[in-house]
């Protein structure tokens, strides 16, 4: 990662700062400092939870690390790859020595700049999810575990019914007084939204109820303590709708756990709007035909369990089966058998599997990187052991011919 | 699996249906019929603590288990935790998680004095009365027998028999209860010991239960319907069964007509029956389908047996017989001769018919596994090997030591590599799939590496290293297979289903332990380097130094090497399991600590930053950071690699790092201290 030791500085700003980037110091202080971030981050899961340490250590460009009453900042996981990314460049590639003795371990750069490279790829450009499906049910899009979406519709078609999304980043950000107006022209109406809440229940208001959230039509929002497990918590936010042509304005409440949208009057016509985990579409359908569970013998511990799934492309059905281990990849998206239930069912009660949904641009590439990185040590390291064992052998030899001397 | 499940639950219901149709014409007083007649060991129910097979006025055997007995016993196969394996595997793992030991001393209570896992599971099945006096329990806080109201030892461990258990038996189920509703954070020291000893408790009475059936003598009244079926008195299961179709035709021609005599003492023997099949549940597998293993896996327990008769499935053909023959062997158990006769045709029996299935032909090697203790064995080579290395610190100069050492050190590596490869075999896996299976791997081929490095260098140094890792590694493993037989009741258990992949164990898991392995050897060669340090050779014997630390080094890079390709082997893995190469779980953290670690050393060796002495304990360093990566990310209770038996290893750890820590402290301290008092610096 960094230029041969016995590389000499040069003068001038711009060579100074690449030494600077390239140096041995700079490699072993972002790798210092990721191993700290990484304990740390670790640690967190068991109090937080993965999904929040993940945020707050991994994807972050700083970290706040508390120790007892004092708060130790550190530079975020983001920060330090971008860090690594530089220095590896820099020295890695650029300024290291190009001859047989670190021929290999170029090699082994290359691949952890490819590794790098389908992290980065994998962040910003993948999506994934869950796929549900009861023996015997069909679905073609798949849903976030984690992010948040309002989606509106208009109330009365069946066919080429148009939705309008609101993102998670721009509605889990709505906390305490920040709201937001949203405005689309082909809408009849403009959205407020504030009042996000990460996990909540909504509950009737009681006559001398405590809340410090408003009542809607006799509900408020009840915030939860925060499940470590992200995917269980559920969300809630407050809504007012202006109706464009009356002026009126509707409030609402909008909950993840809603089975009915909440539905309000604009425009003469009547929205559904609801908050809903964000959804994905697939290029193609999946039936679900059969799940089916295998324990080992004698045992409730689960030995394997697979779907048999009809691909559906048009009106072509394909045959697939996914199990453990054994995903289906197809048309850039991997579909992998992650679950099933219901658990306690009965003999003969239908079953549904989830399928883990990916759609991952760089999804074969750390294959890739690791082949390279295996390859460019393996160079490396056998060029050392070659050369440590020749020099044990020849000081024997020297031994053995000075004794008998 | 669901058809299995459907079947049984179809034949559940059609005996229902049986036994309404028996009901609903009339009779009456089945109940009392249906065990109270039986034989007085009947009827016994665990739950409500009824031990009647306990009754004391039972004769014992007087003679000794011949070789040949323990050998048809302990080879009679038997379906467990997910795969067939010999009943001495059983016995062995239970006596362990017991006693604590695969060994029973029982003094005068039986002619052996000491009894292996075999014959004292042999005698908890037939005696059971006798076996309640073997003090078999190891109890480790004499506080949980203060709290169920059982007299305690003078020490706070003991060893105590069922006997001594019986009165707390009550209050121990409350507690054990009671502990495990708490949430697995909550549970208090004392909480873990009452699910325990609950557990040896039950498991325990589940064995002497395993053979209750063949001394059950089922109830007749002399009724005319029931005479023409079983001319004996009190016919055993295996007799009931054998005529259950005239059993069935009769209990079918039920109607207003039948004489209540008969109709009372055929509902009361299909009572009885059915009380038999509930009691027989859940026990041993002994019984192999006589269909192939793909069309039907489970092997059946004396209840399913009785659940086939009743249901008129083929399968059950030639399966009523082999009761019979259970029945022999009780019946024999006073008589050597006829003894060892009956267990010869049982074995035969099962041996045939898992044969038939396929299912027999590890069963001896397991058996040869076994006895031969591969692993104590190693270690007790690996032993008398430190104590040669030992007297080589003493006599550095005799020439024989180094011979001394390679001959035992090389058998133990020998004997330690050829336990792994038949675990291979018998496992059909590759050599990791479990946490015991990591510390066997590492100090296989830690040892191995170590011994590698010996022969280039032949500074004895590297030897040293491979003898104190195999002895360390193989007390680890016998202290952890402990807890295994505790947790798992088995070191080759069944495997989880992402986890049934030969191909990922056999690349991501052996690279990462491999990684392991490295890591922890570059360490222990860390420390000799530092106790050479702290003896002065570096002046008197620089060479030596220099050629240690270059071992070290060396055995780093093969480390980083193996930490670094497992660990994307098992992002690539995690990738097609999971849909993720990365998720942040602890123990790809853990894995990543090993890589970013060794990666920060390497790099700040080349950059100039560390010196000799830095490279060493920047190295020991390394060496608690694998630590933690290997046994403390599964501490954590998080993620989805939390897996492994991990009770009371993090009191071990913590001592572990705050060893090395003193040592990492005492070594900079007393540099610094050279340097500032004039001293040329010792790196």
């Amino acid at each position: 990662m960094a230029s041969d030791a016995s590389t000499k500085p040069k003068k001038g700003l711009l060579t100074s700062l690449a030494n600077a980037l390239a140096s041995f110091e700079l490699s072993v202080s972002i790798l210092t400092f990721l191993m700290i971030v990484t304990l740390f981050g670790t640690l967190a899961q068991v109090d937080h939870g993965l999904y929040a340490a993940q945020k707050m250590y991994f994807e972050s460009w700083f970290v706040s690390q508390p120790l007892g009453p004092l708060a130790l900042p550190l530079p975020g996981g983001q920060l330090l790859m971008a860090a690594l990314a530089v220095n590896l460049f820099f020295g890695g590639l650029f300024r290291i020595r190009k001859n047989k003795r670190t021929a290999g371990i170029i090699v082994v750069h290359i691949g952890i700049v490819v590794l790098l490279v389908s992290s980065l790829v994998k962040h910003r450009f993948s999506e994934d999810g869950r796929l549900t499906l009861y023996e015997g049910e069909s679905g073609a899009e798949f849903i976030h575990y984690h992010d948040w979406e309002v989606a509106i519709h208009e109330v009365g078609p069946t066919e080429n019914v148009k939705e309008w999304l609101i993102a998670d980043e721009d509605i889990e950000v709505l906390r305490g007084d920040l709201e937001r107006k949203v405005n689309s022209p082909d809408l009849p109406m403009e959205l407020t939204l504030r009042g996000f809440v990460d996990n909540a229940k909504v509950v009737q208001a009681r006559e001398g109820m405590r809340t410090a959230l408003p009542v809607v039509d006799g509900y408020t929002v009840v915030p939860q303590d925060r499940n470590t497990a992200n995917e269980l918590n559920v969300a809630a936010i407050y809504v007012s709708i202006l109706d464009r042509a009356t002026g009126s304005i509707q409030d609402g409440i909008l909950w993840g756990q809603d089975n009915y949208p909440l539905v309000v009057e604009a425009g003469g016509k009547e929205w559904a709007i609801r908050l809903r985990h964000e959804r994905f579409e697939m290029p193609f359908g999946i039936e679900l035909v059969d799940f089916q569970k295998e324990d080992h013998a004698r045992m409730s511990m689960a030995a394997s369990y697979s779907s048999d799934v009809l691909l559906i492309e048009g009106e072509e059905r394909t045959p697939v089966h996914i199990r453990m281990n054994e995903p289906l990849r197809h048309k850039g998206m991997i579909l992998f058998q992650s679950g099933w239930g219901p658990q306690d069912a009965a003999p003969g009660t239908p079953l549904f599997s989830t399928f883990s949904v990916v759609r991952n641009p760089s999804d074969q590439w750390p294959l890739i990187s690791c082949i390279i990185i295996g390859v460019g040590m393996l160079i490396a390291f056998a060029m050392r052991l070659m050369g440590f064992v020749g020099k044990q052998m020849r000081a024997r030899r020297e031994e053995t011919q000075g004794q008998g001397a | 699996m669901r058809g299995t499940t459907m079947r049984r639950d179809s034949i559940r219901r059609l005996f229902s249906a049986s036994l309404l149709l028996a009901l609903s014409v009339g009779a009456a007083g089945a109940q009392d019929a249906a065990q109270g007649e039986a034989d007085p060991h009947a009827g016994h129910d665990h739950a409500a603590g009824d031990h009647s097979d306990h009754d004391h006025n039972h004769p014992f055997r007087d003679f000794a288990y011949s070789d040949e007995m323990l050998e048809l016993a302990g080879s009679l196969p038997v379906q467990d935790g997910g795969r067939v394996k010999p009943l001495s595997t059983v016995a062995g793992f239970k006596l362990l998680k017991t006693n604590g030991k695969r060994t029973l001393r029982v003094g005068d209570d039986a002619p052996e004095g000491k009894l292996d896992p075999t014959a004292w599971m042999l005698d908890a099945m037939l005696f059971p009365a006798h076996s309640d006096h073997y003090e078999v329990f190891r109890v480790d806080n004499s506080d949980v027998l203060t709290a169920i109201g059982v007299e305690t030892k003078d020490s706070r461990r003991g060893w105590y028999s069922y006997e001594d258990l019986a009165p707390g038996r009550g209050a121990l189920g409350q507690k054990a209860q009671a502990a495990f509703n708490k949430e697995q954070k909550d549970r208090e020291l004392l909480d873990n010991q009452f699910m325990a000893l609950w557990s040896c408790l039950v498991d325990y009475e589940r064995v002497t239960d395993t053979l209750s059936f063949t001394r059950v003598q089922l109830p007749l009244r002399s009724a005319p319907a029931v005479a023409e079926i079983y001319p004996e008195e009190r016919p055993g299961l295996s007799a009931a069964l054998e005529q259950f179709p005239a059993l069935r035709t009769a209990f079918g021609d039920l109607g207003p007509d039948t004489a209540s005599e008969d109709r009372e003492a055929l509902v009361g023997l299909v009572n009885a029956l059915d009380g038999q099949m509930t009691r027989a549940r859940g026990g041993m597998g002994f019984f192999a389908p006589s269909v192939s293993k793909e069309e039907q896996p489970e092997w059946m327990d004396v209840g399913q047996v009785i659940e086939l008769t009743f249901s008129q499935a083929d399968e059950v053909e030639g399966l009523v017989p082999v009761l019979a023959e259970f029945e022999a062997v009780e019946q024999a158990k006073l008589d050597p001769a006829g003894f060892t006769a009956a267990l010869k045709t049982l074995h035969g029996s099962l041996k045939s018919r898992a044969e038939a299935r396929g299912e027999y032909a590890k069963i001896p090697m397991e058996r040869s596994f076994y006895a031969m203790d591969y692993f104590y064995r190693a270690l007790q080579l690996f032993g008398v090997a430190f104590l040669f290395c030992a007297l080589g610190w003493m006599l550095p100069r005799a020439g024989w030591i180094s011979a001394a050492i390679w001959v035992p050190a090389l058998l133990a590596e020998g004997l330690l590599i050829t336990g792994i490869v038949m675990r291979c075999i018998l496992r059909s896996r590759p050599p990791v799939s479990t946490l015991y299976e990591t510390i066997l791997f590492i100090a296989g081929t830690g040892v191995l590496v170590a011994l590698v490095t010996e022969w280039i260098t032949r500074k004895r140094m590297a030897l040293n290293v491979a003898v104190i890792m195999g002895m360390l590694g193989m007390f680890l493993a016998g202290k952890y297979e402990f807890r295994e037989a505790v947790s798992a009741g088995d070191t080759m258990p069944s495997l989880v289903a992402v986890l049934d992949t030969n191909f990922w164990l056999a690349t991501h898991v052996t690279s990462i332990t491999l990684g392991y392995a490295a890591g922890l050897l570059a360490s222990a060669m860390g420390h000799a380097w530092l106790v050479m340090w702290a003896l002065g050779k570096k002046r008197s014997n620089p060479k030596l130094m220099r050629d240690v630390k270059n071992m070290m080094y060396g055995v780093l890079c093969f480390a980083l090497l193996f930490s670094v390709v497992g660990t994307i082997l098992g992002g690539v893995w995690a990738n097609d399991s999971w849909g993720r190469f990365w998720g942040w779980d602890p123990k790809e953290n853990g894995a990543l600590l090993i890589c970013l670690s060794q990666l920060a050393i390497l790099h700040a060796r080349l950059g100039g930053l560390l010196k000799d002495l830095g490279l060493v304990l920047a190295t020991i360093f390394g060496g608690m950071i694998v630590a933690f990566s290997w046994w403390h990310v599964n501490l954590l209770g998080v993620g989805l690699h939390s897996y492994g038996f991990t009770d009371g290893v993090l009191g071990n750890l913590m001592l572990f790092y705050f060893i090395e820590t003193i040592v990492i402290g005492v070594a900079l301290v007393s540099s610094v201290i050279g340097q500032l008092g004039g001293k040329p610096a010792t790196s």
